[in-house]
């Protein structure tokens, strides 16, 4: 709650707001250093800690793409400070979980949370240049999203690859008819349009841009909506 | 009918009308729990033969959309082939490349898949006629454990003419394989008496998506390496 707090205060813009978002990340840093000190693992295998890592990447994603941006992009806070506490904010809801389970215990589990961490990192700065791109039109900023957006597809595709791979070693199945299943597979077809988009004459510009932001609401309802309003039951063997 | 396969906006349309089929899909399951409750434990092709259409239509049509999109693949993938082969036009047949292996792959899981179930207690042998490898459980190990509450583990031995040819062990998450037969724990308890419930497996599918995988990645970072984020299709 602390950085979160911090991090809206980082709205504020200027020095203060910089040293506010510093603050922020050096106490999120600090809680999720005594989870894995808890743990004695990488704190990425629970809800809790995934989401808890989502919005501390975002913060540094957001730090990164000031640093790397050639154009001034103050706006981008406005995106990702409230992105990024949304995230935080989520993870109170769910109790802490010291344990894992057996099954859980592979390479391949972790390759999964990992890179599924990264894709939402990763598209939620990309989908906030997008907004921005709408707002301002700066091609800059167009050809850095559409970076953004491929690096997380790319990471998305992995962790659903990897995903796929603990599953089978776990459960004898790589596919699973379930809604959860569906909707991953619903937005990973979704930005391979959007990836498409960009060689349509058309679609060039803002209508990409708009279908790139659209597809992380989709991502944000398939992790968050998928199972609260629409079921979907775990399915084992 | 070449260029109506090879062309962007024809993917986009497939992409599109799989999407619809997903979301159809994603809808109508929760609503119909008790019909698709045997879904992931059957042959695919076996259960679309029992379901009923009002249920399954969906999943026909993914199936064609998922046809369409693998002969576009292919297409895509001569096209590209057809051109001067360079780095810089490598990463997309390779992507479509691993597509397709892992549709493939699917396909083979659904239709030639099989999938046995035996419990099991110390001494006990598994005999299938040759349908999967034969085997026979030794030990079973439950204990409780402070990371993971219950550490799971079942020894055995691979079979041959009912002699003993290669040991087996299985934990969950670590299932043995032999010979293209896998073996997963399901459970394992140690009362009333030793027993682990088993599920020996063949799915030669499986090695197609893993490959069609594997391609895909290579395909991803390669385009990535590349930086041009704008030759992503061909």
């Amino acid at each position: 709650m602390g950085a979160v707090t911090l991090y809206g205060l980082g709205l504020t813009g200027g020095r203060a707001g910089r040293r506010f978002i510093h603050a922020g990340l050096l106490v999120h840093g600090i809680f999720i250093v005594k989870r894995a000190a808890l743990l004695g693992r990488l704190p990425i295998t629970e809800r809790l800690d995934i989401l808890s890592a989502i919005s501390f990447l975002l913060i540094v994603s957001l730090l990164i793409s000031k640093r790397k941006q050639a154009l001034p992009v103050p706006a981008l806070e406005r995106y990702l400070l409230p992105l990024s506490s949304v995230f935080a904010l989520s993870a109170v809801f769910y109790e802490p979980i010291n344990t894992i389970s057996q099954n859980m215990q592979t390479p391949w589990f972790y390759m999964h949370t990992g890179f599924n961490i990264l894709s939402f990192v990763l598209l939620g700065t990309g989908a906030s240049m997008e907004a921005l791109y709408l707002k301002s039109g700066e091609e800059p900023l167009y050809e850095s999203r559409h970076r953004l957006t491929l690096w997380g597809w790319t990471a998305l595709s992995l962790s659903l690859i990897s995903g796929s791979i603990w599953f089978f070693l776990a459960y004898g199945s790589y596919w699973q008819w379930t809604a959860t299943e569906l909707w991953g597979s619903l937005v990973w077809f979704y930005y391979g349009i959007y990836l498409h988009s960009g060689q349509v004459k058309g679609l060039r510009g803002w209508p990409s841009a708009a279908i790139g932001s659209f597809g992380y609401l989709l991502l944000l309802f398939s992790y968050f909506g998928v199972g609260a309003l629409i079921p979907s039951p775990w399915t084992q063997f | 009918m070449f260029r109506l396969l090879t062309s962007v906006k024809t993917q986009i349309g497939l992409f599109a009308m799989a999407l619809v089929f997903f979301l159809a899909g994603s809808l109508i399951i929760p609503g119909r729990m008790e019909e698709f409750s045997g879904i992931n434990d059957a042959l695919l092709l076996g259960w679309l033969s029992e379901a009923r259409p009002s249920a399954s239509w969906w999943i026909y049509g993914l199936i064609t959309i998922l046809g369409v999109i693998a002969l576009s693949t292919v297409a895509c993938i001569l096209d590209a082939l057809r051109g001067t082969v360079s780095f810089k036009a490598l990463p997309a047949p390779i992507i479509h490349t691993g597509m397709l292996f892992v549709l493939l792959g699917h396909l083979l899981t659904a239709s030639v898949s099989l999938r046995l179930e035996y419990t099991l207690g110390p001494g006990d042998s598994a005999y299938s006629s040759g349908a999967a490898e034969d085997f026979r459980v030794d030990e079973i190990i439950v204990r409780p454990d402070a990371v993971i509450e219950t550490y799971r583990e079942v020894r055995g031995q691979w079979l041959k003419g009912g002699a003993a040819v290669k040991p087996m062990l299985i934990k969950p998450g670590a299932p043995a394989s032999y010979h293209g037969t896998w073996l997963f724990i399901k459970s394992a308890d140690l009362l009333p008496s030793p027993k682990a419930t088993l599920r020996a497996q063949r799915d030669p599918g499986a090695p197609f998506a893993l490959a069609g995988g594997g391609i895909f990645a290579l395909g991803c970072i390669l385009l990535l390496f590349q930086g041009r984020a704008g030759r992503m299709v061909s």
